[in-house]
C-alpha cells in the first residue's frame, strides 16, 4: 500500500498525535468556542508551511483586520510580513458572503491569488455555518465549498466558530470535513486546561482522545500528547531485558537483600510513611550511580532542588559535583496546576536528551494527589512512565508515601498500582521502649528470591542510610503453618502443645 | 529619537508631496486598505466599512487606483473587486509617513481637519491655515 502525502503541520507535537501529519488536499475543520486558540493554531499551520516545509499558503480573514493579525503573530516570532515580502504568504480580507460566493467561481479571482504564489496551504478564519445562496441545506453549502478548495488540491484548515452547547449535536460540517480538530478550554478546580482532539480525520491513522496543549509566547503551539495513549508496541518490545546484570542500591546491605542489586529496567517502589528514609535511599541510588560514572535523573515533585542539594549534603553525598559533570540531572516541578501530558513530554524529552541509566521519582504520592485515585489518570500515567523508562533501560526507583504509621494493611493505599512493579521495599517504623527505629522489608522482588524478612536499618547524619546486618532480637523460630491458629485472621497463635513441646 | 511635530503646516506639505489625497474618504480609504492591505469585497461593503456614500468611495478608489496607490484588477467580472495597497511606488516614503500618522484617532482628525480647510478654501478663496494645533509624529518614511 502506498505510503499516504502527509502534510506536517510544523506544530510542536501535533505531527506526533496525527502520527505524521494531515493527508495532502484533506479539508481541516478547527472546532472550537471563542479563545480556544483556533486563529493561532490556523495562522501558525500556514506560518509553518511556508517557513520550514517551502509551502507558501493563504490566510483569508473576515473579522480580524491582517494589521492586528500581523501584531498577534508578531508576539510568538513569526514575521508575517517578511513571508508576504518574500511571496510566500497571502492575507486576503474579504466577507463570508463573497468567499462562498467566490469558490462557486470556475475563476476565482480568491483561488487565482493562491496560484499566483504557488500556495498549497489555506487557512480561513472565522467561518461560521454557513447559509445556502438559495436557501438549500448549511450541509450541502459547505460541501460545495470543499469542491472548491479539492480542485484545487488545497490542504485547507477552516476555523468555525462553534457554541458546543450540546456536545451531541454535529454540526452538518463536520460531516463534509475531512479532518476534524476540535478545541477546548475545560475548567479544572479554578485553573483551565486547553485541550485537542482529533475527532476524525480521512486517510491516516492519528492518536485517539484529548491530548492538552498551551499558547507559549514566543513560540506558537505546543501539543502534548494523551499521556495514556498507548505508545507503539515496538517501543516496548525493543526493550532488551538483562536477566544476569545488577544495579547496586547504595544502601550498605541491601544488595545482599536483593541478591546483588535491582535488574537493569525494573521498576523498585519504595513504599513508607513520611521520615521513613525513602528520600535518603533515593540519594544514595543517585550518589552509587554518579561513584560508578553512570548518568542518573532525578525527578522531585515536594522539594525544590536548593533543598534536595542540603538534604544530600546532611548525609555525606556531593550531590552539586555530580550535576557539574554530567552525571545527575536534577529535575523539579512543583505540583501546583499539574498538566500531565505536559509534564510526560517533558520527562520523555528529558530521557531521550540526557540518556539516564539510573531514575528516581520522588514521590508518586504527589502525582496521586494531583490527577486524583478514583480515575484511571495515575494508573494510566504511571504505566506509560514504566513502560518509557524500561524502554529506555533505566532502573528507576519510585517513592511513594503510605500514610500509616506503624504496619501497613495495604502497600499502595487507594493507588492500586502494585502489579505494574517489580520490586517492593517497605520502609517501616517499629516502636521498641519509646523509640521509634528503622525497619525495612523486601516485599516483592520480581524473578528473584527474598525472605519477606524485616531488617532493622539507621540513618548517620553525615554517613546516610545502611541496612544493619544483626538480626532483630526475638526472631521467632521457623516453624510450620499447622503449628499455629488464626492464620487468617492476621492475629497468629502458637498452639499451646507446639510451645509446650519445643526444647527449651 | 524624539518624534517630530506634525504641525498643519508639516501636513499640508505632506499631502501635496503625496498628491491625490484630497478628500477625507480618500484618507481614509488609505487607512482601511493600510489595514487591510489585500481586500477582496464589493464596493458597497467598502463603503459601509468607511462610512461614506457609495458614489463618494466610487470617486475616491478610481483617485487611488489611477495615482497608482492602489491596484485592482481591471477585467474582472465578479462583483467583488480585490484591491492590493501598492505601498512600494514612488510616494511609499511620503505615503508611509501619513498613513503612520493617520493611524491614530488624533493624527487621522488633524489630517481630515487639514483636508476640509483646504476644501473650504478652494471653495471660497484662499484662507489661512490654523497654526496652533500641532501632533507628534515618529520620524522617518
Amino acid at each position: 500500500m502506498p505510503e499516504p502525502d502527509l502534510v506536517k503541520t510544523g506544530i510542536k507535537g501535533l505531527d506526533n498525535v496525527l502520527f505524521g501529519g494531515i493527508p495532502r488536499g484533506n479539508i481541516i475543520l478547527v472546532a472550537g468556542t471563542a479563545g480556544t486558540g483556533k486563529t493561532t493554531l490556523g495562522v501558525e499551520f500556514v506560518y509553518r508551511g511556508a517557513r520550514e516545509f517551502d509551502e507558501p499558503g493563504v490566510i483569508v480573514l473576515f473579522e480580524v483586520a491582517p494589521d492586528k493579525l500581523i501584531r498577534d503573530a508578531a508576539l510568538f516570532g513569526w514575521d508575517l510580513r517578511e513571508l508576504e515580502r518574500d511571496r510566500r504568504l497571502k492575507i486576503v480580507f474579504t466577507t463570508r458572503q463573497v468567499f462562498q460566493q467566490e469558490l462557486l467561481q470556475a475563476d476565482s479571482v480568491l483561488l487565482a491569488e493562491a496560484a499566483e504564489i504557488g500556495a498549497r496551504r489555506l487557512f480561513v478564519d472565522g467561518l461560521v455555518r454557513l447559509g445556502e445562496p438559495n436557501g438549500g441545506e448549511p450541509r450541502e453549502a459547505f460541501h460545495l465549498l470543499a469542491e472548491g478548495l479539492h480542485r484545487e488540491n488545497l490542504t485547507a484548515m477552516l476555523a468555525l466558530e462553534s457554541t458546543f452547547a450540546d456536545p451531541a449535536a454535529r454540526a452538518p460540517e463536520e460531516f463534509v470535513a475531512d479532518t476534524i480538530l476540535k478545541l477546548s478550554i475545560e475548567p479544572v478546580q479554578r485553573a483551565v486546561l486547553r485541550s485537542l482532539e482529533v475527532v476524525k480525520s480521512r486517510g491516516h491513522e492519528y492518536a485517539l482522545g484529548r491530548h492538552s496543549f498551551r499558547i507559549v509566547n514566543g513560540q506558537g503551539l505546543e501539543v502534548y500528547r494523551r499521556v495514556q495513549a498507548p505508545r507503539s508496541l515496538q517501543r516496548e518490545v525493543g526493550a532488551a531485558f538483562d536477566a544476569t546484570s545488577r544495579v547496586a542500591t547504595g544502601i550498605p546491605g541491601l544488595d545482599e537483600l536483593v541478591n546483588g542489586g535491582y535488574f537493569v529496567a525494573s521498576t523498585t517502589l519504595v513504599v513508607g510513611i513520611s521520615g521513613a528514609g525513602k528520600s535518603v535511599m533515593a540519594l544514595q541510588y543517585i550518589a552509587e550511580g554518579a561513584r560508578r560514572g553512570e548518568r542518573s535523573l532525578m525527578i522531585t515533585l515536594d522539594e525544590p532542588p536548593a533543598q534536595v542539594l542540603r538534604n544530600a549534603q546532611s548525609i555525606g553525598i556531593d550531590l552539586q559535583s555530580a550535576i557539574d559533570k554530567g552525571l545527575v540531572h536534577l529535575w523539579y516541578e512543583p505540583p501546583q496546576e499539574f498538566e500531565i501530558d505536559r509534564h510526560f513530554a517533558q520527562i520523555e524529552a528529558i530521557v531521550e536528551r540526557f540518556k539516564p541509566q539510573r531514575a528516581v521519582i520522588d514521590s508518586l504520592s504527589t502525582y496521586g494527589s494531583s490527577l486524583g485515585a478514583t480515575e484511571r489518570s495515575f494508573r494510566d500515567f504511571f504505566h506509560a512512565i514504566v513502560a518509557l523508562m524500561k524502554e529506555h533501560q533505566i532502573t528507576a526507583v519510585y517513592n511513594h508515601e503510605n500514610p500509616e504509621m506503624l504496619g501497613m494493611s495495604s502497600m499502595m493505599g487507594e493507588f492500586k498500582v502494585s502489579s505494574l512493579v517489580d520490586n517492593i521495599i517497605l520502609m517501616n517504623w517499629v516502636e521498641l521502649g519509646d523509640t521509634f527505629r528503622h525497619a525495612l522489608t523486601v516485599a516483592k522482588m520480581r524473578a528473584m528470591p527474598t525472605s519477606r524478612t524485616t531488617h532493622e536499618c539507621e540513618i548517620v547524619n553525615g554517613q546516610g542510610m545502611k541496612v544493619l546486618t544483626r538480626p532483630l532480637a526475638g526472631a521467632l523460630p521457623v516453624v510450620p503453618f499447622a503449628s499455629y491458629l488464626g492464620l487468617l485472621s492476621r492475629a497468629p497463635e502458637r498452639r499451646a502443645s507446639q510451645v509446650a513441646g519445643e526444647a527449651p | 529619537m524624539k518624534p517630530k511635530r506634525m504641525t498643519p503646516k508639516r501636513i499640508a506639505n505632506l499631502l501635496d508631496r503625496i498628491g491625490c489625497v484630497r478628500h477625507p474618504c480618500d484618507l481614509d480609504l488609505l487607512l482601511f486598505f493600510y489595514r487591510h492591505p489585500r481586500a477582496f469585497l464589493i464596493s458597497e461593503r467598502l463603503a459601509v466599512y468607511v462610512g461614506y456614500d457609495l458614489p463618494q468611495v466610487t470617486q475616491s478608489l478610481e483617485t487611488l487606483i489611477t495615482a497608482g496607490l492602489l491596484q485592482r484588477p481591471k477585467d474582472s467580472t465578479h462583483p467583488a473587486r480585490l484591491y492590493v495597497l501598492e505601498p512600494r511606488t514612488a510616494l511609499g516614503g511620503w505615503l508611509s509617513l501619513l498613513l503612520r500618522f493617520a493611524d491614530t484617532r488624533e493624527g487621522r482628525l488633524a489630517v481630515i481637519h487639514v483636508l476640509k480647510q483646504r476644501q473650504s478654501s478652494a471653495s471660497s478663496g484662499y484662507k489661512s491655515l490654523d497654526l496652533s494645533r500641532t501632533l507628534d509624529v515618529s520620524p522617518g518614511g
